[in-house]
This record gives structure tokens, sequence and C-alpha cells, in this order.
């Protein structure tokens, strides 16, 4: 509120005079809704520009103060342009720190990777299965060995026995000794496995 | 930006070329890997199969051929040393125990 009372006149037109209570609000008003948003593109935007009276004391209607820390909802050739003007400015170094980051996700290789892991896990059961059957296999291997010798063995024992018995026996029958024929009776003759 | 920058974007293509490179070539090393395997594993099963039809096969007639000698072991080990013992005291009968591996010095033959 004005404090002398002043005239309709003097309230109208005094935006037209330096003031330092600022005829607005008192608080800042950005001309955008966010910031740091580089990547969305904002429809809507606040061309009537205004800040606060203590930050300068005139309007920036009209004015873009804020444009280069906004949404970039400019056209292509006033794009051409500002990246003529601010090259080398942070918003444009910022925008291809994003592109370099995008491009870091690697993403057609993922499918290798899942197959890679896939192709790990039945690597894993192959082995784990080709364990288990040479582990089968050796002792499979030894029982049949030492089944085979220790039968071959007998076998050979029994055969060479029933050799003996026949041909002390035809040496009795060719050199008649009652010893011999004693020892061949009180012994059973041995019968060998035929396999 | 130059060169060796590494958020350089013709740095980070070629980087990114060079891990789809080695994950295509892992891949590749480890299908083969998963076909060896296979190989082997399927030759283990196969051997394994066979060896165990053969042992299924040998041991009823190894058992019994076995079990026909551990019968008898003591009736055989009686007959070789009185046979031995009549060649000790027969040099006639000595070359058929001679046959069987029996020495003069020997008193039984096993």
């Amino acid at each position: 509120m004005a404090i002398n009372n002043p005239r309709l006149v003097q309230i109208v037109r005094g935006h037209l005079h330096i003031d330092l209570i600022a005829d607005g609000d008192a608080d800042e008003i950005f001309p955008h809704f966010a910031r740091d948003m580089r990547k969305d593109f904002v429809p809507v935007r606040q061309r009537d520009t205004e800040h606060c009276a203590w930050k300068h004391l005139r309007h920036t209607a009209l004015q873009f103060n804020w444009f280069f820390f906004g949404h970039n909802v400019v056209g292509p050739l006033r794009l051409l342009r500002l990246r003529f003007q601010f090259k080398k400015s942070n918003f444009f170094r910022a925008k291809k720190v994003d592109k370099c980051c995008r491009s870091a996700k690697f993403p057609p290789t993922m499918k290798l990777e899942t197959l890679n892991g896939i192709l790990t896990f039945v690597l894993g059961m192959l082995v784990v299965a080709g364990v288990i059957l040479a582990v089968r296999m050796v002792m499979l291997h030894h029982d049949l060995r030492s089944l085979q010798r220790e039968a071959t063995r007998d076998q050979a024992l029994l055969v060479q026995t029933e050799q003996m018995y026949g041909d002390a026996a035809a040496f009795n029958q060719k050199n008649p000794s009652p010893e011999l024929a004693h020892i061949l009776q009180i012994v059973v003759r041995p019968t060998a496995a035929t396999h | 930006m130059s060169e060796t920058d590494p958020l350089s974007p013709a740095r980070n293509s070629d980087l990114e070329w060079q891990v789809a490179a080695l994950q295509r070539q892992i891949f590749l090393l480890m299908l083969a890997l998963v076909v060896v395997t296979a190989t082997i594993v399927f030759y283990l099963f196969c051997e394994s199969r066979f060896m165990g039809n053969d042992l299924g096969e040998i041991q009823p007639q190894a058992t019994q051929i076995i079990r026909s000698y551990n019968q008898n072991a003591q009736a055989i080990q009686n007959f070789r040393a009185q046979m031995a013992n009549y060649a000790a005291t027969h040099q006639t009968f000595q070359p058929v125990m001679r046959k069987y591996g029996w020495a003069p010095g020997a008193t039984a033959t096993k």
C-alpha cells in the first residue's frame, strides 16, 4: 500500500518510475519450470520474464536472460545460431558428455553376455557330468581288471592241477605205483571251470 | 577434445567395437569348448556303459570260477604238495612235475 494515500493516476503510472519497491512479486520468478533436465523439451515458456527488484531495477520483458539455463525448445535455425555463438559453453559440453555416456552402454552385446552365461552353465554341467562319468569308468575298469585277473589266475591253477592229475594218472598206468595210486584216490579230481 | 580423452566418441566407439569383438570371440570359444566337452562326456558315457555291460557279462562267470577255486583250494594245495613229495622220492616221476614248474629243491608247487 502507498503511504500518503496517492491518487489513482499516481498508482497507475507508478510503474514507469524507478522504485526500490517492486511492483510485482517480491520473490524471484524463473522463466523456466525446471532445470538440470536437458533431455526433455518444455512446450510452455513464459515470455514475459521478470526478476525481483533486488536483482536489477528494471523489467526484463521479452528477453531470455535464463534461456541458456533452460530447456532447448528452440528451432533448428536458432539452435544452429546458438551453437555457433556458444560452442564452448557448458550446455553443449554437457550434451556431449551425455552422448558419450549413452554410447557406453553397449546394448548390442548384452545378448552375447547372456549367451556366454548360459554356455558357462552348460559347460559347468558337462564338466560335472564328465567328472562323474570318468570316476564311474575308473571304478568299473578297476573292478573289471581285478575280477579278470583273479578269475584268470584261479582258472589257470585249476587247469594246471587238472592236467597234473591226468599226467599222474597216465604215469600211474604206465608205471603202477601203490603210493601214487593212493595219492590219486584220496585226492578228489579237481574240476576246472570250462569257461 | 583430444584423441586420448577417455570420453572421446571415437575412442569410445573403438572400445565398444573391441569389447564386442572380445565377447564374440569368447562366445565362439565357449561354444567350441562346450562342443568338445560334450563329445568327451558322450565318449565317457558310452565307454562307461560298454564297460558296465562287459562287467555284467563277465562277473557271473568270474564269480563261478573264483568260487570253484576257493571250494577246492585246500584239496588242490594238498594234491600238489603230495605230488611234489612223490616226485622228490621218485626220479622217474620228476619229468612229469617239471612240466608244471616243479624244481627238485622245492617241496611243493603252488
